[in-house]
């Protein structure tokens, strides 16, 4: 395998870098933190970890596609929470 | 050409599932590299495809010695997006040189752990979709409450990070994308109100490495769009600076020495070194040439 131009893009070498320089550079220059602000770029097109595409199906398509069946379990849980969420009927007075 | 050929266009430069298996298998048979590096599955896919997760890490005489338990985490994954290979490349730059000779590959296996998993979505990659799973769902916005059946590799992959972060600190999780409107390589992270800066270091450290990265490119804002993203969604999980999505240009550069040009694969293999020796200057690794007694050596 030819080797990589790593030297090609380089600026420093790692070993000439020393973070207590860098973190008191980012603290002391504002612009760094300001050049930084806003959104990212989410323009229209799906852009990674931009908006999603237009190709994501829909929850209903999805699950016409992949129905998932409650489990017996979950059945009895179900209705269990159904039950107890039913509002408390008011007795007439009479 | 002749009139019979048939044509592939392709985005970026094709890294296919059977590439990754190939270079694994390489990697498996290397007798070196059997030492620190430990091949598995972490769950199959909805087609039953192997997700493949490596663990890196310099193998100890007692995995309960104070060393040992002393090695901070590294989580990095790729590849969630099938049409994104240049995720892929990077990938592999972070792996190869990760199993390489050299003093810093030595050095970073020695103080750290490092769990990768490097194509999140194979079934998406195999069958050549752009952004969806079989599911047909982007898995990076499925990893707030991902679901067993459907998303099973999102799924494993919150267990084994939140058993990763019980058993170590972890020091940086950094999940690789392309990006198919912007020019260069940046990083989105996530942002503490109250020191900013926290979590623009690694990033800016990145830029001084190589200049065809861009820190004024990269954004470290937490939209309610990006809930349920890996980025923010281990950040919250995590609540450490170093949560990153890395991201690569389909395109090239409009800096520095590669100004105008295209990206060739070694350029994102150079930034998944870079990426590595990013972590070497953050965590003031001391690396001793190959040979020397080594000691503990994170500052």
């Amino acid at each position: 395998m030819s080797k990589l131009p790593v030297e090609q893009a380089q600026i420093a070498s790692y070993d000439e870098l020393k973070i207590q320089d860098l973190e008191r550079e980012l603290v002391q220059n504002k612009e760094l933190i300001e050049m930084t602000k806003g959104d990212e770029d989410g323009e229209d097109s799906a852009c990674s970890d931009s908006e999603p595409s237009e190709d994501n199906l829909s929850e209903g398509e999805m699950a016409k596609l992949i129905p998932i069946k409650p489990t017996p379990g979950q059945n009895r849980k179900d209705k269990k929470k159904a039950a107890a969420d039913q509002p408390v009927r008011k007795n007439s007075a009479q | 050409m002749e009139s019979n050929d048939v044509v592939y266009f392709a985005h970026c430069f094709p890294y296919t599932y059977t590439d990754l298996c190939e270079d694994l298998k390489v990697i498996e048979r290397d007798r070196a590299t059997q030492n620190f590096v430990n091949r598995s599955t972490l769950c199959r896919t909805l087609a039953g495809n192997r997700c493949e997760y490596l663990t890196i890490t310099s193998k100890e005489k007692d995995p309960n010695s104070e060393k040992s338990k002393a090695k901070k985490g590294v989580f990095i994954s790729a590849r969630v997006h099938p049409g994104e290979s240049n995720a892929s490349w990077m990938m592999k730059g972070v792996i190869d040189f990760l199993v390489g000779n050299t003093a810093e590959a030595q050095a970073l296996r020695e103080n750290f752990v490092f769990k990768i998993v490097p194509m999140l979505n194979p079934d998406g990659v195999i069958n050549g979709n752009y952004r969806c799973s079989l599911a047909g769902q982007d898995l990076n916005r499925r990893w707030k409450v991902p679901s067993k059946t459907l998303h099973p590799v999102n799924w494993h992959v919150k267990k084994m990070v939140r058993e990763f972060n019980r058993e170590r600190e972890i020091a940086l999780v950094c999940d690789l994308h392309g990006h198919s409107r912007r020019k260069n390589i940046f990083m989105y992270g996530n942002n503490f109100s109250d020191k900013p800066h926290a979590t623009r270091v690694f990033p800016y450290i990145m830029s001084k490495l190589i200049d065809f990265f861009s820190f004024d490119y990269s954004r470290f804002s937490v939209h309610r769009s990006k809930e349920s993203t890996a980025r923010v969604t281990l950040w919250r999980e995590l609540k450490i600076a170093n949560v990153f999505t890395m991201e690569a240009s389909f395109c090239g550069a409009n800096k520095g020495q590669l100004e105008n040009k295209h990206f060739m694969p070694e350029h994102f293999m150079i930034a998944g070194r870079k990426l590595l020796e990013a972590l070497i200057v953050y965590t003031k690794l001391e690396v001793h040439p190959l040979g020397s007694p080594t000691q503990p050596c994170i500052g």
